[in-house]
């Protein structure tokens, strides 16, 4: 039954839809209900990935990245860059460095091995930190977008040494090199002139086909480079992150293809591969992990804060929003395994950390050191929106 | 009796009640009437900041839309009604905000539109209420 392509089909999109309606029901990120679909469809269904799935996938992973670097606001990495950079960097490069040595020293993993488990947990998801400065009402300010500059810093390194760490350094890499640099400076021009010139009411949607033939490009010459997609993906959507500032119809079109056909492939993929049993017999290094990922998100990122003066309650809420994570660990880690760098238990201890580090951190900041802040928005509509 | 009536709303047929008849009880007795909506909506653990902007634009909209029906409601009953929207987890932002304007009754529905969790156990954030609230409170089925 399998082998029917449409079945298939009709199989992963039920899934996609359950996840769909349960993320609804519950108020939870439909990624996060897909990955667990995808981790009770693994198990107990035996569902196995195909090629076009695989591709989809794929893809799937380019386009969310892509949109997670289109969505930085330029103008607040400019006006905070110092303390940005240094926040950022450090919450990158110190979780990398100290959980790689844990994997490595601790537990014996492989080099290689070692390096993804750094990647996957030196990540900081954004979203989940702007949901929380949001709710918080400090999404507009100061610190609300030093924070998530830095936010953006941490993953633009994990993005970075996902895609040279493990690249061939040949001709190829030099050749990859060369064309995504000619092609992110004249980006910008390119993009405005597409949706100037072609865009805006055209049923073709040729703005949407332009960025997707970019990214398939880009992504073609990274991985003949045995680099990885997700970086030419996120650096193209920070060049472009300022057109979108404008056109912000574009993205909210790109983010439906995204969500609706491409990333439920990704997610439940990325579940598919977990394994229950693995899960419980790994649960002391899962917690070893999470600890590591925080403490050292801690260690590098607390210190910084309060050297730019951040109030004590403020930075500790700080470094433990940045010790949350989501999908750049996902993706880290199912690179780990397709490329087999890692194996299905390692990808298991990474992902179930990863998925906690979505909940651990921003449960514990907010329970006990959430900043008072008292701020009065006035929406358009005139209803008086204040945060508790 | 009664000089500070809020009513919990979140535009549920319950809780619609809960404000109409905060409303008639508040003229009864010249008290005066607020209706709070608590905005939390907001995706937990999202995957894109993209998903958060929507849901903080649909939020307002809802506002909009609430505000509205809180109008309708004060021009059918010939009472004022003083609405509020605030961001937070609901139970304890209605309770806080009970407080601060010194409600001697909260009146809510039994379930509204809270989460699937919630509508699971039956009126979790109504309950919640009922425990830790400061003044008398009223369940409206």
């Amino acid at each position: 039954m399998f082998e029917n392509v449409w079945l298939l089909a009709a199989l992963w999109m039920g899934l996609a839809l359950v996840a769909s309606m349960i993320s609804i029901r519950l108020g939870i990120s439909v990624a996060l209900v897909e990955i667990f679909i995808g981790i009770l469809a693994g198990n107990y269904l035996h569902l196995q990935t195909s090629e076009w799935i695989n591709f989809l996938a794929t893809f799937g992973s380019g386009l969310l990245t892509f949109l997670a670097g289109a969505e930085i606001e330029p103008q607040s990495l400019r006006s905070n860059l110092k303390a940005s950079l240094s926040i950022g960097v450090v919450s990158f490069l110190v979780p990398f460095l100290l959980t790689g040595a844990c994997a490595h020293w601790l537990l014996h993993w492989s080099l290689q091995a070692s390096e993804i488990a750094g990647i996957a947990l030196s990540t900081t998801s954004v979203a989940v930190v702007y949901s929380v400065m949001v709710e918080r009402g400090m999404g507009n300010t100061n610190l609300g977008k030093l924070i998530l500059a830095a936010c953006f810093i941490t993953d633009f390194g994990t993005v970075l040494m996902l895609g040279f760490i493990f690249a061939d350094f040949n001709s190829w890499l030099l050749v990859f090199v060369a064309v995504l640099c000619v092609m992110l400076w004249y980006l910008p021009r390119w993009t405005r002139w597409v949706i100037k010139g072609m865009g805006q009411r055209q049923v073709s949607e040729p703005e949407v086909k332009f960025i997707f033939f970019v990214l398939f490009l880009l992504g073609g010459f990274a991985t003949t480079a045995k680099s990885e997609a997700v970086l030419p993906a996120y650096l193209v959507g920070l060049v472009i992150a300022g057109v979108f500032v404008r056109d912000k119809t574009l993205v909210v079109r790109m983010r439906s293809i995204a969500f609706a056909m491409l990333t439920p492939f990704y997610f439940i993929k990325a579940g598919l591969y977990v394994s229950i049993p693995a899960v419980w017999g790994s649960l002391g290094v899962i917690l070893l992990f999470l600890g590591v990922k925080m403490a050292t998100k801690w260690t590098g990122v607390y210190p910084l804060a309060r050297w730019f003066r951040m109030e004590p309650k403020e930075a500790k809420y700080t470094s433990l929003l940045m010790a949350t994570g989501l999908t750049f660990g996902t993706i880290s880690s199912l690179f780990g395994l397709q490329n087999k760098i890692i194996d299905q238990g390692q990808y298991t201890i990474l992902v179930t950390v990863v998925i906690l580090s979505a909940v651990v951190p921003t449960l514990i900041a907010q329970r006990f050191f959430e900043p008072k802040i008292e701020r009065d928005g006035v929406p358009s509509d005139g209803a008086t929106v204040k945060s508790s | 009796m009664y000089s500070k009536v809020l009513a919990a709303y979140d535009g549920s047929p319950l809780s619609r009640n809960a404000v109409v008849k905060a409303a008639r009880l508040s003229k009864m007795f010249k008290a005066t009437t607020h209706a709070l909506w608590v905005v939390e909506t907001l995706p937990h653990y999202p995957t894109t900041v993209g998903e958060v902007r929507e849901e903080e634009s649909a939020s307002h909209s809802y506002a909009t839309h609430l505000r509205r029906h809180v109008r309708e409601i004060e021009e059918r009953e010939g009472h004022e009604i003083v609405f509020e929207v605030l961001k937070g987890n609901a139970a304890h932002v209605i309770i806080e905000y009970a407080q601060k304007i010194g409600a001697d009754l909260l009146v809510l529905g039994h379930s509204g539109h809270s989460s699937g969790l919630s509508k699971l156990w039956l009126g979790m954030v109504a309950d919640k209420i009922v425990d830790h609230a400061p003044c008398d409170v009223w369940v409206v089925q």
